[in-house]
């Protein structure tokens, strides 16, 4: 069975919202940069939860911040 | 040359190895050698997991998860040469919790090699060697 998947431009608030530099690169592949990790991600439209819970435990952002839009999908920082 | 923290499995002969060479000049020379990266399926999601290097990526075929997968991590390595001009802040193996995640006991694996070499960063891919293990489902 397949886990919950996100939409990507909620990812990317989320991401953003907790302090993640988030920059889109051609072909879908983001740069994405907070404290001394940098990294680039090709994020496909429909984030599986795996990626979601990679991105969780590397940029130390609860899961559920993803799954709950009041909470973590603005554009402001939080 | 750099050998990554790993988890050693029996008969594993193959460590993981990077390294990172800046030539006269100012060309950037990074191997990574013999990185292991766990392929995961559910469904029509295909997932890639590094081991001795925490990269992963996402696809929906077997074929385009390795391609991001490697574009990824080559751009990862461009991106940390661009920021901090060394990859030492990309050789972190993925949590024990996740090695015991995806090499659970009784799992059966399908290994893939790919080999490519760069000289040029932005234009080679820095691997010498990947090995690709797919999960693969447990026998009835």
């Amino acid at each position: 069975m397949s886990g919950r998947k996100i939409d990507r431009q909620v990812v990317i608030a989320v991401l953003r919202a907790h302090g993640v530099g988030v920059e889109e690169g051609p072909s879908k592949l983001f740069v994405m940069e907070k404290g001394n990790r940098t990294e680039a991600q090709r994020l496909p439209d429909m984030v599986d939860e795996k990626l979601v819970r990679y991105l969780s435990r590397n940029y130390g952002i609860d899961v559920e911040k993803f799954h709950d839009l009041d909470l973590g999908a603005s554009d402001t920082p939080a | 040359m750099a050998k990554l923290r790993g988890k050693k499995r029996r008969g594993q002969t193959n460590a993981a190895t990077a390294f990172h060479r800046k030539s006269e000049d100012s060309t950037h020379i990074v191997g990574i050698g013999n990185l292991r990266v766990v392929i995961l399926q559910d469904g029509n999601v295909w997932f890639a997991q590094g081991l001795e290097i925490d990269y992963a990526a996402q696809a929906e075929s077997l074929a385009k998860v390795k391609k991001a997968f490697e574009d990824g991590l080559s751009k990862t390595v461009h991106e940390n040469l661009r920021a901090y001009g060394s990859i030492e802040h990309l050789l972190k193996p993925a949590p024990t919790e996740i090695w015991k995640e995806v090499l659970s006991a009784g799992t059966q694996f399908k290994r893939y090699s790919q080999i490519t070499m760069h000289r040029n960063l932005q234009q080679n891919l820095p691997f010498k060697a990947i090995d690709y293990l797919q999960k693969l489902p447990k026998a009835a």
